[in-house]
């Protein structure tokens, strides 16, 4: 229990994608019942250190050890072959077979070549009860909630004798009273022996829950010190380094008259009575975690998802948006948060893509397209993003991530929206993309569009937005103004549930 | 775009060595009856590829075109039992057939089952509608002009009537895919059914449109076919979902979905239109003409493959090149 050396411990663990280094020189160590927490915006490197211990990818350079003895894991089976086992954010089960199958799954107990369902059962329940889980090991995995799929996938990983535990954002994805089970589990599994890694973007889960914390920015580790040690301040601080940068410059635009205005939206399963204005010339900053509820008010704002309930002026009519369509003709343009999935046709040419969503207006009586007018249009705003290019026909899918973006932003321009909301409009992109949409963003709400800008890339969000609401848990917390903002205190705002109240106290009082 | 160029090329030649193998096949062939009757006999084919053709491009199918067939041609020889006028005969089954179609596009696009799915079992259910309400009669006795659409020619040329009613049909579907907003907004829902809605397209709609479509045009080859045959009976165009979505994925039509030309499935119905008028004439029995048309697709769905894979590869070599 009173571990002192390191059941795992990575050493000057680097890595490369191509020309971008991802992590360098990274050192963690990972102590038997203790519970190690790894914290980092996104982009930090947490993903790609989760990978490395879980044998998933390899390192370029540095030392894996496990009980002081170098290791290299060829894959991730024989990661989980030396006892380190990952428990996802999206737990891989299948929903037609029993919890006990689920845990046994590919390795049943036998007797006389089939399958011995009483002892399978049997052992199942058992290992269920060392967490003190009460599920019935018969029922389907598809009637179980999420987190009780997790803790399938913690028994599946302890019976497979998992001296390491990775825990990939297990939180991310359930609600508050499944957190605090699965922080019953934690506990338990910590005084059973097991050196867990508990990867989190909320900050008081990295201190509650964590016995040491290592925060990374940038590939690096910027610290390691015991939890205890840690003020949530200090750790945004940590997260986020000393220069917010003001890269992203908004030119001073004059805020009009209302435009939008949404009273009490709420609906998609959590987002609870959201209300704003957005005026004319305003770039309104939407600023919140994974999960927070940012895509569902857009989409519940452009017709995608119906609200429960709330309304919605623009201009000062009422609107109620039932599809895209209906929300396009009001004026709202969404430029949605997955590219391939929501937002570009791939296999098109730019054109085809630039033009989808205003196609009928380009067709005459018998709805023939005009290819001189589309054309046109196309190249006119391929200039305008400058999108790098052949040229118009060129395929949408042969584009760089920054390109595509771009015409992604091109076919969300063309109706000339008067409403535009932009969700996570530059993740993902080169630097160079980013710096063009930013400038494009900046130019538009100077010519007097009202903008709506989702993002959880917070130096973005403050060097752009003329106003920062900040959700958490689909409801809006706190409100900052562009020259009254600070990063440290909206990161808090987004990512600091209930530090007072802390979900975990038992833990705490663990040593 | 570029490789479903090369594909109608490739097609284009298939075409003309088939021409040049029936030649050799038998010096029959290549005489203008012998063409119109090849060309006649694969015209009920041809009609019902048109919308097959909609429906794969978005991403759906449609098994149950030969048994909406069926049913409109039962319809038909019912109305006329009744003593309806012909022409109100003809109407009757055209609605008919585009219900049908209808009770399919709404499932599949509202209840929001898969297309597969729900075809087979209207496939069952529509063939098993004619055989309730005709039964095992056949039903003849078509005035001379309704006999002449199926077999007649146009005066003085060799060129059937039922060809010059899908080259009507052709033309309208050739241009309301490839020139109307609409028609790219089915290659868009085919490719990407999210990003085609989150565009403000009425995908449910569209869907529900290509499947009456294919109904209805089921209506138009019920007509063709019971005046080809000379009678109307249930079990008309039993299995004629086969060489339809031959001829549509032949032609060069994704069977995923989101890519295809018209122009490629009119070379491709033609193509089998030739081989199995050329396999007939050389003395090649019914059963083994299967085997041969079975081969041709199987042998085009390879085919396609490699060439995808080929533009493929040579584009991410470009990309990275460059």
């Amino acid at each position: 229990m009173n571990a002192v050396a390191p059941v795992l411990a990575l050493q000057g663990v680097s890595k490369r994608f191509g020309p971008i280094e991802v992590l360098t020189g990274v050192d963690l160590d990972l102590a038997g019942g203790r519970v190690h927490a790894l914290a980092g915006e996104n982009g930090a490197g947490k993903s790609t250190v989760v990978k490395i211990i879980a044998g998933i990818i390899r390192a370029d350079g540095g030392t894996l050890r496990l009980d002081g003895a170098p290791v290299v894991f060829q894959g991730a089976a024989d990661a989980r072959r030396h006892g380190v086992a990952v428990v996802h954010q999206h737990p891989a089960v299948f929903p037609d077979l029993t919890v006990a199958e689920n845990i046994f799954i590919g390795r049943q107990p036998r007797r006389g070549g089939r399958i011995d369902w009483t002892a399978m059962y049997a052992t199942a329940h058992e290992l269920l009860l060392r967490l003190r889980m009460e599920i019935d090991v018969r029922l389907p995995v598809k009637a179980l909630g999420i987190a009780e799929r997790q803790a399938i996938e913690i028994v599946k990983a302890l019976s497979l004798d998992a001296r390491v535990l990775i825990m990939d954002e297990p939180t991310s994805t359930i609600s508050s009273r499944e957190v605090d089970r699965l922080f019953e589990i934690v506990a338990t599994l910590k005084r059973q022996g097991v050196a867990i890694l508990f990867i989190s973007h909320f900050i008081d889960e990295i201190l509650g829950l964590g016995d040491d914390v290592t925060i990374l920015r940038s590939g690096r580790r910027v610290i390691s010190c015991p939890a205890a040690s840690l003020t949530p301040e200090q750790t945004v601080r940590h997260m986020i380094g000393a220069d917010p940068g003001a890269l992203f410059p908004k030119a001073a635009a004059a805020i009009g008259a209302p435009v939008l205005r949404v009273r009490n939206l709420s609906g998609a399963g959590f987002v609870e009575d959201v209300s704003f204005d957005l005026g004319a010339g305003e770039i309104l900053g939407l600023f919140g975690l994974v999960g927070a509820g940012r895509s569902e008010i857009a989409q519940m704002l452009f017709g995608i998802v119906t609200p429960d309930r709330g309304e919605m002026h623009i201009a000062g009519t009422r609107a109620e948006p039932r599809s895209p369509q209906e929300a396009m003709r009001l004026g709202l343009s969404l430029l949605p948060e997955d590219r391939h999935l929501q937002g570009l046709v791939l296999p098109f040419p730019i054109r085809a893509n630039a033009t989808l969503t205003v196609l009928r207006r380009l067709s005459g009586a018998l709805g023939l397209v005009n290819r001189g007018e589309e054309n046109a249009l196309a190249r006119e705003y391929v200039a305008r993003m400058r999108v790098v290019a052949s040229g118009i026909e060129q395929v949408t899918a042969t584009l760089s991530g920054g390109n595509q973006q771009k015409v992604l932003l091109a076919k969300w321009l063309i109706p000339a929206p008067r409403v535009l909301i932009l969700d996570q409009p530059t993740r993902g992109i080169d630097v160079g993309a980013k710096a063009e949409i930013h400038r494009i963003v900046s130019q538009l709400a100077a010519q007097g569009m009202a903008i709506i800008l989702i993002s959880d890339d917070a130096p973005e969000v403050i060097g752009m937005a003329d106003r920062i609401l900040v959700l958490r848990a689909g409801r809006l917390v706190a409100t900052f103004e562009r020259d009254a903002v600070d990063q440290q205190a909206m990161m808090l705002a987004a990512a600091h549930t209930t530090w007072d109240q802390a979900t975990t106290p038992a833990l705490q009082a663990t040593p | 775009m570029g490789v479903l160029a090369r594909w109608e090329a490739f097609l284009v030649f298939v075409l003309a060595a088939t021409l040049a193998l029936g030649a050799l096949a038998s010096p029959y062939f290549l005489t203008a009856s012998n063409l119109s009757i090849a060309v006649a006999g694969v015209m009920p084919t041809a009609i019902v590829a048109l919308p097959m053709t909609l429906v794969i491009v978005c991403g759906e199918i449609d098994i149950s075109v030969g048994s909406i067939v069926g049913l409109c041609a039962a319809s038909l020889a019912v109305c006329r039992e009744q003593g309806l006028g012909i022409e109100v005969s003809m109407l009757a089954s055209l609605a008919v057939g585009m219900l049908a179609g209808a009770l399919n596009g709404a499932i599949v696009a509202y209840v929001g089952l898969p297309s597969l799915v729900v075809t087979i079992g209207t496939l069952a259910l529509y063939r098993g509608i004619a055989q309730i309400i005709l039964e095992e009669r056949g039903v003849t006795g078509f005035p001379d002009w309704y006999q002449e659409i199926g077999f007649g020619t146009v005066p003085g040329t060799p060129i059937p009537w039922s060809a010059l009613i899908f080259v009507a049909f052709f033309l309208c579907f050739a241009v309301f895919l490839h020139a109307t907003h609409r028609g790219r907004a089915l290659f868009a829902i085919g490719n990407n059914r999210e990003a085609a809605r989150f565009s403000g397209i009425d995908v449910r709609r569209a869907i529900l449109g290509v499947f009456v479509a294919s109904g209805g045009l089921c209506a138009v080859a019920a007509v063709v076919l019971t005046s080809y045959l000379a009678s109307a009976r249930s079990d008309t165009a039993t299995g004629l979902e086969l060489p339809v979505i031959t001829a549509v994925v032949l032609g060069g039509v994704s069977i995923f979905g989101g890519s295809g030309t018209l122009g490629g499935v009119l070379i491709a119905v033609l193509v089998l239109a030739f081989v199995q008028n050329a396999l007939g004439l050389a003395g090649v029995t019914p059963e083994a003409q299967q085997i041969v048309t079975g081969c041709v697709l199987v042998l085009t769905l390879v085919l396609f493959g490699a060439a995808r894979a080929l533009r493929t590869a040579a584009l991410f070599r470009r990309v990275r090149a460059g």
